[in-house]
């Protein structure tokens, strides 16, 4: 035994001290009455006294002297040795999201942390402890003997919504179990393990029941159908899936009965008489252990995509028509006269419109170019400074040339997207009569050309925005009346409008993609717990981590005006199984010893409470002298 | 020194109050007490027959005329008593809280208004060691018992008391009225002489014992050392327990029931009086159910 303190055995001098003034002090009090005649004569009746009474007055000496001797170790703080009853333990909790099932409010995390701290409790003090957290990265704490420490990290540590890989802990542990063989290993965890080895496995799951949705899919090819999958877990149950389609202000709903037998998947679906939605939410009407699997919104693709369109045009019935049969973007029409009169008033500078994914200026030239939309451009009279080509004149064809439009065959993937599906000319012959003769300044894709001069092309402006060129008037071309047309404008829109978000469902734990538009300014990504991320918008995808179960929200800028599109995180269904027996192995190669370090033994609560314990039967001994409480 | 203050309506209430003489009274001529003799009060008690040399103005003229036989009318004799209180004033009855000193002097002033209201003399006297002071003499008539009572506020308690030997040699009368002793009784000293001998003088003896609530009930409790009032020599020092209270609750009882039985032996009344009991109860309650006074 060593004291962390001996300076405070000095209190040992006031045990000398409290018997010297036990002796000096008179603890008779004196009191004058106006005869003792009665006291003197109750002598007389007095029985036997007890000899027990005798020595009364020492016991509360002997009390307040093991009080002195008792606080003077505590204040010297005396450490025990334990030989050999410390160990090294290695704890590794299970961060996934299979965690999260409760049961009684209690999730299965909130076991496993009450579990290790019956460890920490029972672990003789000096003990090591080293924590492996496994979550989306797993963290190892570093080997300490504070078991409060310890305990801090488990506060701050919370599961995951995805799955995890218990590789990296196997290795650390591994690691830690090859410095000391007689570490001892605690993988807590809800799974249960067929092939461990040197591990002592807390399996913390305990049969909740749990329902998950999973697999769901929708289809518009023709009206909405919603399918997918449930799975009971535990027992055979039928269960009640409710659709709901949401779309704009009004929304739809849908329920479905499914006989989900245990651990089987039972498939539903749902017939909607719409096509059209901007997002739907299917979900588990009962409740179960986890409510984070019973549901998932989808939302659609075409709507998150959603553009506005603006033409300029004194004739725009056909691209308006066009456009408005992709059903891709909403179209506002300006006449050349309204343009000119807004933009380009006599004595004052030019100014462009903004606000819109894509403008068509056709027949017209608009002095300057939108600086923050996809320019399509028909029939430029003349050059434009921030168009990027020039314009060389006006080229008239004779009549014989007959199918004179050739669109490019090249391999490139631009092209390809662009024209790759485009009829056979041959049955589909186009007929230009007067094309522009462009020159464009940067780098360009052709898509058609006439007599080698590129007619259909793609470049950027000079803010970098997409630029699709038309080097001929529509009303000087049969083009408008080929199939072709649309065929190869739908492309355009497609070239001209990239999804930004292609995907809207995907799994927690998965990898986001958005596809950056040209000129953004910034991505910003908020989580279902309102946690900000600016993914990198340097690069033509942007990509983030999903770590969270629910709706995420997307706003991209780009120069003053900012789109949002929403996706959904779901629970992973590999982490909805209550009861896993997980085929992977948890092995610590080496031999298990048992070769304890010195433990210590420094909790000064006894003492305490035993001073507390020796004070109150002084102050009942006072007591029984002073007032006779028997 | 204690004081008290006459309660006027109280002294109204007891005035009506007459204390009741046990012996033959063999006091003067003159009071309002009836004796069993003859006398010439006018109280009439019988006839018998003349006798020559009676007082012809008491015979009855009128059964004379009904028997034509002579007989005389005999009336009952009143005489007037003399009341004496003895007052212990020893230290220990003015020591402390217990006001048994107060106590004491009210009841010697409501004992002496009684007589007084019954035409009878009254004094009272202080014991102080082994004499006996008069502190009022043989006073009698409302206006004197009201001039001469202040004098109880004089009377200075100190000191031991010895009863025996303060009363025995003073003179006591005879037969004629009450001795009243007035202490709280708490001495080893002979008492019993002086009972004795104003039994023997055919004195109404009445020993009134006067004690406080703490030295009845004591709260006293741990270890102490308790020093006696009248001799600083005294002591008692114990640690007090249930035990020891228990034996001085024995103790209490043994010395009342000592003074009660001696009384009772020998005729004489006697009365615990608690010092902060009311005198009102005293006398209204305690005195009258006893028959000391009605």
């Amino acid at each position: 035994m060593t004291f962390l303190y001996p300076l405070g055995l000095l209190g040992l001098i006031g045990i000398p001290i409290l018997i010297i003034i036990y002796i000096i002090k008179n603890k008779y009090t004196e009191q004058t009455v106006s005869s003792t005649y009665l006291w003197t004569l109750s002598e007389r009746f007095l029985k036997r006294r007890n000899p027990i009474n005798k020595i009364a007055g020492l016991i509360s000496l002997i009390l307040q002297i093991l009080v002195v001797l008792l606080l003077s170790f505590g204040i010297a703080h005396p450490v025990f040795t334990l030989p050999g009853m410390a160990n090294n333990y290695c704890i590794i909790l299970d961060c996934s999201g299979s965690m999260l099932i409760s049961q009684d409010g209690t999730t299965r995390f909130d076991i496993a942390k009450d579990r290790i701290s019956d460890i920490l409790d029972e672990a003789v003090g000096g003990s090591t402890f080293t924590l492996v957290c496994v979550g989306e990265s797993t963290t190892v704490y570093d080997g300490t003997t504070d078991k409060e420490r310890v305990r801090s990290l488990l506060d701050q540590t919370q599961p995951v919504y995805s799955s995890v890989s218990l590789d990296r802990a196997n290795e650390a542990a591994q690691g830690i179990f090859d410095g000391d063989s007689s570490t001892i290993t605690y993988l807590v965890t809800d799974k249960a393990y067929n092939n461990i080895s040197n591990v002592n496995l807390i399996n913390v799951s305990a049969g909740e029941q749990n329902y998950a949705l999973h697999d769901v899919t929708y289809d518009v090819s023709e009206n909405l159908t919603v399918s997918g999958y449930v799975t009971s877990y535990e027992s055979d149950v039928a269960l009640t899936v409710m659709l709901t389609v949401y779309s704009g202000e009004e929304s739809v709903e849908y329920q479905v009965s499914v006989a989900a037998d245990r651990l089987e998947d039972a498939s539903f679906s749902f017939e909607c008489e719409t096509r059209t939605f901007d997002y739907l939410t299917v979900e588990i009407l009962q409740s179960d252990a986890l409510a984070l699997d019973n549901s998932v919104t989808i939302y659609s693709v075409d709507a998150e995509n959603s553009y506005k369109a603006l033409i300029v045009a004194n004739e725009p019935y056909f691209m308006h028509a066009i456009l408005a049969a992709t059903n891709k973007a909403e179209v506002d029409i300006l006449s050349v006269e309204e343009y000119s009169d807004i933009y380009m008033q006599d004595g004052m500078a030019a100014t462009a419109p903004s606000g819109y994914g894509l403008y068509i200026f056709q027949d017209f030239n608009p002095q300057v170019l939108p600086s923050d939309g996809t320019v399509w451009l028909f029939g430029l009279d003349s050059s434009l400074s921030d168009a990027n080509f020039s314009v060389q004149g006006n080229i008239v064809l004779d009549r014989e040339d007959t199918d004179n439009l050739e669109f490019s065959t090249s391999t490139s993937s631009t092209v390809r997207n662009l024209v790759g599906n485009l009829l056979s000319q041959t049955n589909y012959p186009i007929y230009i009569k007067t094309y522009i003769k462009c020159s464009p300044y940067r780098a360009y894709t052709t898509l058609a050309t006439i007599n080698n001069n590129p007619v259909i092309f793609t470049t950027q402006t000079a803010h970098g925005n997409r630029e699709v060129v038309f080097a001929f008037s529509l009303s000087e071309a049969d083009f408008s009346m080929s199939p072709n047309f649309p065929i190869l404008i739908s492309n355009l829109l497609d070239y001209s409008f990239p999804a930004a978000v292609e995907d809207t469902l995907y799994a927690c734990g998965e990898t986001a993609v958005i596809n950056v538009p040209v000129n953004t300014t910034s991505i910003r990504v908020v989580s279902p717990s309102g946690d900000q991320t600016f993914p990198d918008t340097t690069l033509s995808t942007a990509e983030f981590v999903l770590d969270e179960v629910g709706e995420y929200t997307i706003t991209i800028t780009i120069g003053g005006n900012a789109g949002t599109y929403r996706l959904y995180s779901a629970f992973p269904v590999d982490e909805s199984a209550t009861s896993v027996t997980s085929n992977e192995s948890f092995l610590l190669n080496g031999e298990q010893t048992y070769d304890g370090s010195d433990g210590i033994y420094d909790d000064l609560a006894i003492i305490f409470a035993l001073v507390a314990i020796i004070l109150l039967a002084d102050w009942v001994v006072y007591c029984y002298e002073q007032y006779q409480l028997r | 020194m204690a004081k008290f203050v006459i309660d006027e309506g109280f002294l109204q209430q007891v005035e009506t109050l007459q204390i009741l003489i046990k012996n033959n009274l063999a006091g003067l001529f003159g009071g309002n007490h009836q004796t069993k003799n003859f006398g010439s009060s006018c109280e009439f008690a019988d006839h018998r027959d003349y006798i020559a040399g009676d007082d012809i103005s008491k015979i009855d003229w009128n059964a004379y005329a009904r028997f034509e036989k002579l007989y005389l009318k005999l009336f009952l004799d009143e005489r007037q008593m003399h009341t004496r209180i003895y007052i212990d004033a020893s230290r220990s009855m003015d020591y402390g809280k217990g006001h048994k000193a107060e106590q004491a002097l009210k009841i010697a002033a409501v004992i002496a208004y009684i007589s007084i209201c019954e035409m009878d003399k009254v004094s009272v006297y202080a014991i102080h060691g082994s004499a006996v002071e008069e502190v009022i003499t043989a006073i009698h008539g409302k206006d004197m018992f009201l001039e001469e009572i202040g004098k109880l506020n004089d009377i200075i308690f100190d000191g031991d008391s010895f009863i025996s030997e303060a009363i025995l040699p003073t003179t006591v009368g005879y037969g004629d009225g009450m001795s009243a002793i007035i202490s709280d009784f708490l001495t080893d000293n002979n008492y019993e002489d002086a009972i004795d001998y104003l039994c023997g003088k055919r004195r109404d003896v009445f020993c009134i014992q006067v004690l406080t609530r703490e030295e009845l009930n004591p709260k006293i409790r741990g270890k102490v050392h308790l020093f006696d009032s009248e001799n600083i020599q005294k002591s008692y020092r114990r640690n007090v327990n249930k035990d020891i209270i228990n034996a001085y609750k024995m103790a209490v009882e043994y010395a009342t029931s000592r003074i009660r039985n001696y009384c009772e032996a020998r005729g004489a009344s006697y009365l615990l009086a608690s010092a902060d009991e009311s005198v009102g109860e005293i006398f209204m309650g305690k005195l009258s159910d006893m028959g000391v006074v009605k």
